[in-house]
């Protein structure tokens, strides 16, 4: 199997921050969205955790926003997913679709042959 | 908009915490969010989940470098691990009492804990165990040794409870047994269970075989626990087989049904046996008759899930149950119906005529609290002398501190030196338990035993102790040494005197007033238990041996039984009743003026032969014992005891010849002495005796102690010629003991750890000592060189620690007089707490103390005064 050093938390939160783009990915957006996403709870801290995980990682770069005047004028970190971490989530999607693509009746279900 | 901010004290604990380069951005986050909830939930939610967020930050990758990990390298962890054992071989006295004491302390810890664990997980194996609940009782005024709380209930009540309330989802009426089983030839004698249909819905238990809901459906049906069934048919399959059940007169075919799986040992409802309660005749017949007027079984039954028993109560009250189905217009009480969970039976209410086995709720607060103080003595023993070793290790702490070491590494290499020596006590600690647990669940009748998995939560639990344990008894140690100044300390200008040594005074007198006031429990305990066994109880204990009856054929031929005894050489006089006069269990109630109904009076009664006072020793004081002469006796003729004469109204020699109404009117014949029919828990109470005409439920039979064995096979020859229950016997001052068993128990745990704590008390002591001749060895020394004696060095060094105890013992006093109380409180007869108690208690400490220093004290005085002046 290919190491992508990617958990499955890890790449939910990867594809979340590729998704937000530039404006939004900072860890509250982050988190708003996971919830949203997947009806699961999850705290800021946990999340903001494993983005500074993902970071030392290499699959995402960080830099401090503008200062705006929400939220007291204090800066936000906004996070960008780097052509590292782009190519690890294509690995992984790609390996687990050659998975399923040996799972029996996958193929068949859908109309589609793979011999 | 609601004007409202985060919650302050939560900003600052994320301050204190965070790194400060992450400040910005995280403070910007969780305010958002706050904002965001504030405008779904209201200001406490918020404010609630702000906290959430908070603490959330609690990660590694957050925090500050509070403790800077990163500057402790392996190297200075592998320099830490290596003087950590140096320093806890080269000092092998105060290792030894570290760790020694560590380990009892925790030893006693864990043993504790698993009994408490045992206690509190009664009857949780039911899937179901949240959802059962039973009916008891309150009959207001109708008090029976102390109590009108009853847990037997009228037989129609659990099918009404499940047609009138939708929330009671079945309910079941279960009985215990114990009854002859035989299988052709043999016999078995067990402990077994009526139950209804309803069982195994309630007590959701799977069967090994058979179909829960049939098993118990028709009459005459059996369902065996695996291992009786193996007992009885060994690895033949028994299902459908049938057995032979009697139990008093009743002698029935039993079919096999079902079986199912041992109960676990946590169950406090036991059995070998269910039968189906359709085959017992005053079962069916009373719920046939739907009569509510017998109070004799346990109702049991499923909440639906949700339900609240409380309101279930409530709505049981309001439908006027049990008093809207009673048909007796006299009955005197009224009934009030309580809801208990099936949690609540082991522990925490005992009703009269209870099922179940009983655990003590007192005793598990006691022992917990007894492990807690064990363990914090251990606790201090090590802080006590970590610090007064400080000078020691003060030299290394100034060197480190020198040559650049932070104050946390310091508290990290402190802390981490008693973690381990925590670690190596547990593992000894270990070694104890699984010693001695055996005995500890032998005495308190509990199987207990040392299973760390048992638990999920019983892993974790442990590493916190231990890490808890290695952090108290560490702190003060770490957080003393880590300051102290390295330039006075190098320059040997720490003084040891002032603060940690009046901390130390106090640690040492907390240990020794925990340890006197144990002491003095002990002492109260033994001699309460010293004085029930001596205490008149107005009749004779010695040489009496009772036998149980239980046939009915021996009943018809007791008159036989009688006379053959009474020929044998070693039996002195026989006699027979339905009570024994250790436990006199049925009451009744009585008028001497039936027009006044005010002058009811409940009184225990019991029924005898001819020579009971005889075989007793039961004193009459006026009036005349029962006789065969007179042929009247038998039906009329009573015998009362002076407190039901005193109730009366009348003295002892007033009583003879008067009348009062029972079945019919009643004579007086005599007045007996008061004896102790009960417990010296209870107050003796109202009595009366008559003659017996039918039911017998025992043999008394005095003895000459010779050839014990004989006479006592002599007996149960004669008694299997009645009957085939088997043979039961006991003498009557084991059964008498019996009525103390749980002070006796405690008595003995109590003993048990005082001497755990005096044990670790002294060693912390005799370590404090040493070091303290060790720290005034010069100052020894030159006393000694100027002419002082022996005994006036050994005074100088002992007085300061016996001021230290004779302070605890002021202290202990006045706290273990007032437990103590309390304790005798439950007695109806007990013993004064006499002065002498507490010197006896002081002396003892003062005596151990003065052994446990005078050791080293003696081999400092009469060293030789050059071996401590010469180096320099």
């Amino acid at each position: 199997m290919k190491e992508t050093k990617l958990g499955e938390f890890e790449e939910v939160i990867l594809l979340l921050v590729g998704i937000l783009g530039e404006e939004d990915a900072y860890s509250f957006k982050i988190t708003q969205e996971f919830k949203d996403q997947t009806r699961r709870s999850v705290s800021i801290g946990a999340v903001h955790s494993t983005l500074s995980r993902l970071e030392d990682k290499g699959f995402l770069t960080s830099e401090m926003g503008k200062a705006t005047a929400e939220r007291g004028s204090r800066r936000k970190r906004i996070y960008a997913i780097t052509a590292y971490g782009r190519k690890t989530l294509e690995i992984s999607r790609d390996f687990k679709i050659s998975l399923w693509k040996q799972f029996p009746h996958f193929g068949t279900d859908f109309g589609l042959q793979f011999t | 908009m609601k004007n409202s901010h985060p919650p302050r004290i939560a900003n600052k604990l994320l301050l204190w915490f965070l790194k400060s380069d992450l400040v910005e951005e995280v403070l910007g986050d969780l305010e958002e969010q706050y904002f965001e909830n504030l405008e779904k939930y209201t200001n406490r939610k918020a404010n609630w989940l702000y906290w959430y967020q908070v603490l959330n930050y609690l990660r590694p990758f957050a925090i500050k470098n509070i403790v800077p990990v990163s500057k402790i390298s392996n190297g200075m962890f592998k320099s830490y691990l290596k003087l950590s054992w140096r320093n806890l071989i080269k000092q092998k006295l105060y290792s030894s009492i570290n760790i020694g004491g560590l380990a009892i302390g925790l030893a006693s810890f864990i043993m504790i804990f698993f009994y408490v664990e045992h206690e509190l997980s009664y009857d949780n194996f039911y899937p179901n165990e949240q959802q059962i609940y039973r009916i008891t009782q309150r009959q207001p005024g109708n008090v029976y040794k102390g109590s009108d709380y009853f847990a037997v209930t009228p037989t129609p009540l659990a099918s009404t409870l499940e047609r009138e309330f939708p929330e009671v989802i079945k309910g079941t009426t279960i009985n215990y047994l114990t009854a002859l089983i035989s299988n052709e030839d043999d016999n078995y004698w067990e402990e077994g269970l009526w139950a209804d249909q309803n069982y195994f819905e309630v007590f959701n238990y799977p069967l090994l075989s058979g179909d829960p809901q049939k098993v118990l459906e028709k009459p005459y049906s059996i369902v065996l626990t695996a291992s009786f069934a193996k007992k009885i048919f060994g690895n033949l399959n028994p299902l459908g087989k049938e057995l032979k059940l009697k139990f008093h007169q009743d002698e029935n075919q039993y079919k096999i049904t079902g079986l199912i799986p041992d109960l676990p040992e946590n169950s406090s409802i036991k059995f070998n046996y269910i039968v189906s309660f359709e085959s017992n005749n005053h079962y069916s017949e009373a719920l046939k008759e739907n009569s509510w007027n017998n109070n004799s079984y346990f109702t049991f039954f499923l909440l639906k899930e949700g339900a609240n028993p409380a309101q279930l109560e409530q709505k049981i009250k309001q439908a006027g149950i049990p008093q809207k189905y009673q048909t007796d217009k006299t009955y005197p009480f009224k009934d009030e119906y309580y809801v208990n969970s099936l949690a609540d039976l082991h522990l925490n209410m005992s009703p009269l005529f209870d099922i179940g086995l009983k655990g003590n709720k007192k005793y598990v607060y006691f022992f917990s609290v007894i492990a807690i103080l064990i363990l914090v003595l251990a606790c201090i023993n090590y802080m006590n002398l970590a610090v007064a070793r400080s000078i020691n290790r003060a030299r290394e702490v100034g060197l480190r501190k020198a040559i650049g070491a932070f104050r946390q590494q310091l508290i990290v290499q402190f802390l981490g030196e008693s973690i381990l020596i925590t670690l190596i006590a547990f593992v000894i600690a270990l070694g104890m338990v699984q010693l001695v647990i055996p005995y500890f669940g032998y005495l308190i009748e509990r199987p207990l035993k040392l299973d760390l998995f048992s638990n999920n939560l019983m892993l974790p639990g442990i590493l916190f102790l231990l890490f808890f344990v290695g952090t108290f008894s560490g702190s003060y140690p770490a957080f003393y040494l880590s300051g102290l100044h390295p330039i006075k300390v190098l320059k040997g200008k720490i003084d040891n005197k002032s603060r940690n040594s009046n901390l130390q005074q106090s640690l040492v007198i907390g240990q020794y007033a925990v340890s006197i006031i144990l002491i003095i429990a002990c002492i109260v305990i033994y001699k309460q238990l010293q004085f029930i066994q001596k205490k008149e109880l107005g009749y004779n204990k010695e040489h009496i041996i009772t036998i149980t009856v239980r046939d009915m054929g021996v009943v018809n031929n007791i008159q036989t039984l009688k006379n053959k005894w009474l020929s044998y050489p070693n039996i002195k006089s026989v006699t027979y009743s339905n009570n024994l006069p250790t436990n006199i269990s049925s009451s009744t109630i009585i008028n001497d003026d039936d027009d006044i109904p005010e002058n009811d009076l409940s009184i225990y009664e019991t029924r005898v032969d001819y020579d009971y006072l005889d075989v007793y020793g039961i004193e009459l004081i006026a009036g005349r014992n029962f006789s065969r002469e007179h042929k009247s006796d038998i039906e009329e003729g009573y015998l009362i005891n002076e407190t039901a004469a005193l109730a009366l109204g009348w003295t002892p020699e007033q009583a003879i010849g008067k009348q009062f109404t029972h079945n019919g009117v009643e004579t007086v014949l005599g007045v007996v002495k008061d004896f102790h029919m009960h417990s010296m828990h209870l107050s003796i109470e109202p009595l009366m005796i008559h003659l017996t005409k039918g039911w017998v439920g025992n043999i008394a039979v005095k003895v000459h102690p010779e050839n014990l064995p004989e006479t006592i096979s002599y007996m149960e020859r004669n008694v299997n010629e009645y009957t085939k229950y088997p043979f039961e016997y006991s003498f009557l001052d084991e059964k008498f003991n019996q009525l103390y068993k749980a002070e006796e128990v405690l008595g003995e745990t109590f003993g048990f750890f005082t001497i755990l704590a005096i044990v670790i008390a002294s060693m912390g002591l005799f370590g404090l000592a040493a070091i303290s001749v060790e720290h005034r060895g010069k100052e020894i020394g030159i006393r000694k060189v100027l002419g002082a004696s022996a005994i006036s060095i050994v005074s100088l060094i002992a007085k300061n620690f016996i001021r230290m105890v004779a302070v605890a013992f002021i202290l202990a006093i006045p706290l273990a007089w007032y437990l103590m109380d309390k304790w005798l409180q439950d007695f109806a007869f007990r013993i004064e707490m006499e002065w002498w108690i507490f010197i006896l208690s002081g002396c003892i400490v003062f005596l151990i103390a003065y052994l446990t220093i005078g050791y080293q004290t003696i081999k400092a005085a009469l060293l030789n005064p050059i071996n401590r002046l010469r180096n320099e």
